[in-house]
């Protein structure tokens, strides 16, 4: 019985997964070099003026959306096959994930342009401003400010996902876990092990996003960062202090600690 | 051959079963374990800290292995569906968490200034003043994660659940028409996450309808 020995001894399997660990990182990379500008070429198709080529962009976006990330794999790489299409089991995974990555930043990429206000576009257009300028100088860097943080989380969901590709024998950090596991039978630890590996990654990277928001979103009013007085004890120290309490001014002075 | 595609389809049950289960134990949990996170305590803030990056940092199909493989090294066994269910539980709960909290933070500070200045106690607060606004501002994204837990489910069946994806899986084993087989599970999961974007949509404009405050 060793029953907590996991606790500590997962860090022995650690070299065992840092081949695949290579893997994933190369697959996440590959899959949001390609996947990110295909969704972004696919946000402005869902846009078009064609009505046909708006309507294969938004079956494309729901299909890679609406179908598990597991069962495209599959699909790409058992079902492929017998349109006499036989990839390798990293190409199919590769495919399959582009296909994903794409879907989900097309949403992504179309929500930040729309949210860049309109008055935007009509300063543009005021100022006479070509459609490929406004996109370029107006839009595209309002956007991506936009865009940027739930990107980051994004590609580390990409990251997570690469560890379904195990299930295709490819050799990334979940298939090293497995054969260390059938190997020496201690698939708590190795499982562990892989959790720190995911997870060293994972976290760090979810912080970035959530720091970059917090930087990138400017100064909204909202409940999260309301100011430690509240208008109430406001009202009572101005009170006490016997300063006139005019309303309008106390007020303003609770909004500026909202902003700082 | 329809043999084998209602074989797939009589597998809805259990995908259905997973993420209904997982979703309501999420949806009913993940409010009391938000709480963790407006504590006044360090210590307890730090709890939910930890709880919700370590499940959300990990893989889903890391925790499932854990869950399945894993504890047989400590010497529980569970049964494939058991480890399933446990897992999509907890994930559900930490990720409903999380919604629930952006949920509360996206109320503009206004709310709680005006609810202050008219004497309304914590509880009334809660009640009347920020968990409608919460359920009205959350829902939609609730609806996005359930359709995401629908997808989620699909993972059991690398642990051996009979779920639609695993069906479809040994049909193909036994008639090798994989690309009928898996087109027709992706079709099913796109089918069942209808209903949820119209149950979303209903209930965020009845709910914007009645409380039409911002």
């Amino acid at each position: 019985m060793n029953g907590f020995s996991w606790l500590w001894d997962w860090v022995v399997y650690l070299p065992d997964l840092l081949p695949g660990l290579w893997m994933a990182l190369f697959l996440t990379a590959v899959t949001c070099v390609i996947g990110y500008p295909l969704g972004f070429a696919l946000a402005l198709l869902t846009e078009a003026r064609n009505p046909v080529v708006r309507w294969i962009a938004v079956v494309y976006v729901e299909i890679g959306r609406g179908i598990p990330a597991l069962v495209l794999l599959y699909l790409v790489y058992r079902g492929l096959p017998q349109l006499g299409v036989l990839l390798d089991a990293v190409p199919s995974a590769l495919v399959a994930f582009i296909i994903t990555a794409s879907a989900y930043s097309t949403e992504m990429f179309r929500s930040s342009i729309a949210a860049v206000p309109r008055g935007q576009f009509q300063a543009s257009d005021a100022l006479a401003l070509s459609r490929l300028d406004t996109f370029r100088f107006v839009v595209l860097p309002q956007a991506g400010r936009i865009a940027l943080p739930p990107l980051v989380n994004q590609t580390i969901t990409i990251f997570h996902i690469t560890s379904l590709a195990s299930v295709i024998t490819v050799a990334e950090v979940m298939h090293d876990a497995y054969m260390s596991g059938a190997f020496n039978w201690q698939y708590m630890s190795v499982y562990t092990a892989a959790a720190v590996l995911y997870a060293a990654i994972a976290i760090p990277g979810a912080l970035f996003a959530g720091r970059l928001e917090k930087k990138l979103s400017g100064g909204t009013r909202k409940w999260s960062n309301r100011p430690r007085r509240t208008l109430m004890s406001r009202l009572a120290s101005a009170r006490s202090a016997g300063t006139n309490p005019n309303p309008t001014q106390q007020v303003n002075l609770s909004s500026n600690g909202a902003n700082s | 051959m329809a043999g084998a595609l209602l074989a797939i389809l009589e597998a809805v049950g259990l995908t259905v079963l997973l993420t209904v289960v997982a979703g309501v134990i999420g949806v009913v949990l993940g409010a009391p374990v938000m709480l963790l996170s407006r504590s006044k305590s360090a210590a307890v803030r730090a709890v939910y800290w930890t709880f919700v990056h370590m499940v959300r940092g990990v893989p889903s199909l890391v925790w499932l292995f854990i869950a399945f493989f894993g504890i047989t090294q400590i010497g529980i066994t569970l049964s494939p569906m058991a480890s399933a269910l446990i897992t999509l539980s907890v994930i559900a709960i930490a990720s409903m968490a999380e919604i629930y909290r952006g949920g509360l933070s996206a109320i503009a500070v206004g709310q709680w200034e005006a609810s202050s200045a008219l004497g309304l106690g914590r509880w009334p607060l809660f009640k009347d003043v920020l968990y409608p606004q919460l359920f009205r501002a959350v829902s939609p994204t609730v609806a996005t994660y359930l359709v995401g837990l629908l997808k989620e489910s699909a993972l059991a069946s690398t642990i051996g659940v009979a779920e639609v994806t695993f069906v479809a899986g040994q049909q193909t084993q036994f008639y090798g028409n994989g690309l009928l087989f898996f087109a027709f599970a992706g079709l099913i999961y796109l089918v069942l996450s209808l209903p949820l974007g119209v149950l979303s949509r209903t209930i965020h404009s009845r709910l914007t309808r009645r409380y039409a405050v911002l």
